[in-house]
Order: C-alpha cells, then sequence, then structure tokens
C-alpha cells in the first residue's frame, strides 16, 4: 500500500485553506448549515457522487500532544461526496451519522472551490461558524481551567 | 485550481449495500448455471470505455485487494478516475498481476496468456476475465457441458473473437488452475467458469 505520509517535504500550502474551511463544514452544526443553505440552492444545483454512507474511524491521540502514538478509539463518521452541475467536485467527511450534514458539507466545500463564490461564501457562512465553534471552545477551556488543579511534588527527601 | 481538467465522475450504486448483494447473487448464480443468459438486477451509469455490465461486476466483487487489468479499448481516464473513486482497486499494466481483467470482444487477446492461472496449491490465485459483448446470446452456439449444467447448454455472444472458445477449451484442461469468464453486455450476464468444458 502506497505510504500517502512518505512526502514529507514542505507541506502543500495551496490545500489548506480547503482543509480549513472543510474543517469549520464538519464541525459546524448541521441545521445551522441547512439554514445557510437555504440561501444557495436556488443556484445550478448538484449531483450526489457518493450517497451519505457512514463508518468508523479510528481517532488517534499522543499523550501530552507530543508522546507515543496511541489509539483513543473509535467514532461513527460520515461522508459524502457531490459535483455541482457546474463541475467542481466537493467532500466532506463529518463526525456522527447525520446524513444531511454530510451532504450540505460536501456541496458548501465545492462551492467554495468556485472562484465567483468563494468570498460570499467564506465571509458569510464560512467565518461566522468560525468565530461561533471559537467562542464555543473558549467557554470550554475557561470553565475546564477554572476547575483545574495543580499537584505539587514537595521536598520528597530522598534526592540530596 | 484547474476544476475543467476534473473528469466528469458520476455515480455508481445509488443504494450501495443493497445493490451490490443483488448484483453479487446474480453473479454468483452465473457461475453456478454457467452459459445461463440473466440479466443485471442493478444497472448503472457507466464511465467512457466501459460497460454497465463490467461496472457492475468490479463494484461488487473488486476492492484495494484486487488489480485489475483494463484492455487498451476500456483504459480511459475516466474509467480509471471511476475505478479509483468507486472501488478503490488498484489499476495495473501487468497482466500478470491482475485479479481482474476488463475487455472487449474487439481486444487483442495476447494479454490473456500472461494472466495468471492460480498453483496446484492455490488454484484461487487466479484471474477472473470479464468480457465485454454488445449482445448475449442463449440456445445458440457452442454447447458446454460441465458442473451447474445437467445435459449441455448452449451460448454465444455478439463478434465472437475465432480464438476465444479454442482458448476457453485449452483453459478447462488446466483445471484445477485456469481463468475464470465473466460475459458481460450492457444490460445481461453469463459467466464460464474454468469448470465448463466446450464442445465446437
Amino acid at each position: 500500500m502506497p505510504d500517502i505520509h512518505a512526502d514529507n517535504s514542505a507541506p502543500n500550502l495551496a490545500i489548506s485553506p480547503r482543509q480549513r474551511w472543510m474543517g469549520v463544514l464538519a464541525r459546524a452544526d448541521g441545521a445551522e448549515l441547512e439554514a445557510h443553505w437555504a440561501n444557495y440552492k436556488q443556484g445550478g444545483g448538484y449531483d450526489v457522487l457518493r450517497q451519505p454512507e457512514s463508518g468508523l474511524v479510528m481517532v488517534r491521540g499522543r499523550a501530552g500532544g507530543n508522546g507515543q502514538q496511541f489509539n483513543l478509539g473509535e467514532i461513527t463518521v460520515t461522508r459524502c461526496s457531490v459535483r455541482l452541475r457546474e463541475g467542481a467536485i466537493g467532500h466532506a467527511y463529518v463526525a456522527g451519522r447525520n446524513r444531511q450534514h454530510a451532504e450540505l458539507a460536501a456541496a458548501f466545500d465545492a462551492l467554495l472551490q468556485t472562484p465567483s463564490l468563494r468570498d460570499v461564501i467564506e465571509s458569510l457562512v464560512i467565518a461566522p461558524l468560525e468565530k461561533k465553534f471559537q467562542v464555543a471552545q473558549e467557554e470550554r477551556s475557561k470553565k475546564a481551567a477554572a476547575t483545574k488543579v495543580n499537584f505539587f511534588t514537595m521536598v520528597r527527601g530522598e534526592d540530596e | 485550481m484547474n476544476l475543467i481538467m476534473e473528469p466528469l465522475l458520476i455515480e455508481a450504486f445509488k443504494d450501495k449495500v443493497p445493490n451490490a448483494t443483488d448484483t453479487y447473487r446474480t453473479v454468483l448464480d452465473a457461475m453456478s448455471r454457467p452459459a445461463r443468459v440473466r440479466p443485471l438486477p442493478v444497472i448503472t451509469g457507466t464511465p467512457d470505455g466501459l460497460r454497465a455490465g463490467s461496472v457492475a461486476v468490479l463494484l461488487t466483487l473488486a476492492d484495494t485487494d484486487t488489480p485489475v487489468w483494463l484492455a487498451p479499448e476500456c483504459d480511459t481516464a475516466i474509467a480509471r478516475e471511476y475505478l479509483r473513486f468507486h472501488v478503490g482497486c488498484p489499476i495495473t499494466e501487468t497482466p500478470s498481476q491482475a485479479a481482474f481483467a476488463v475487455m472487449t470482444t474487439r481486444s487483442d487477446s495476447t494479454a490473456l496468456e500472461a494472466m495468471p492461472l492460480g498453483t496446484a496449491e492455490y488454484p484461487d490465485r487466479s484471474a477472473t476475465i470479464i468480457v465485454e459483448s454488445d449482445d448475449l446470446i442463449g440456445n445458440t452456439g457452442p454447447r458446454f457441458t460441465g458442473p451447474g449444467i445437467e445435459h449441455y447448454r448452449r451460448f454465444e455472444i455478439a463478434e465472437t473473437p475465432d480464438d476465444l472458445w479454442p482458448r476457453i477449451a485449452d483453459n478447462s484442461l488446466l483445471f484445477p488452475r485456469g481463468l475464470d469468464w465473466i460475459f458481460v453486455s450492457s444490460t445481461h450476464i453469463a459467466a464460464l467458469p474454468r469448470s465448463t468444458k466446450v464442445e465446437m
């Protein structure tokens, strides 16, 4: 099997904006995406290349963020691929089993690859969703930080 | 980003699991009742180069472990893209590595000589040849006998290449090694496993 990580040279910067918006779309609330989609569905529409389908993905982590890699557990992921009538192909992988969410995330991914629409969608859909996600995350971090307990080891004696 | 260069991919099985299960059942029936022509249960849209029959068989049977060899008549950029996206199978240029081969009645058959026949220990390590034809015709043509056929059955394909039936006759002599054959049109399927004998 070919190793997709074999190329360790400089990361391909051209794809990183797309990775970002795909991440935002995947983390967004399905119902919220649906509300946004109402503003764009009068366009050419899309054909589904791969119907939304659910499967399991192993989530891996590193102890402390930089330690040994370990398998954290499996999560349900739903994926979908669509093609706009204009030609752009969009993909989506979202956590959970919300088929509609996966389909719309793929549709937005395709729209965002259309140069004439990218800026509009970026500012009206992606930026607000990202902002909302960041606020929610900060909120959560704050709550967690408030309950943080620091453990100190006082003098143990046996050293020195 | 060049959107125009992206080949026009189309959808495969609409309802993946039931469609693949139905097609699998049909391929199984075709293999166990050799030389009987039966309709495909699910007909999908096809990429340029491939017929609905080969697409249905590959969507059902091929996966990442089964290298697929395409004859030049079937080997288009969009067919490769389609198989890579929907099936995930490697496309091989080397006939001897193929698990499945797709060819038409017009294809040059010399590549068949290099297809794996399996070994005496592992006869399953052989290739399955998918032959595309305009039409599969029952009750005419050469007589076939063997397991799954009570007395004999007759079967013919449109535009049969001259060397096809002699080749299949030779192939059955290799049993338990040998190639398995699936014949497809855009709507129908029939099969000749290596155990079937041809009388010309």
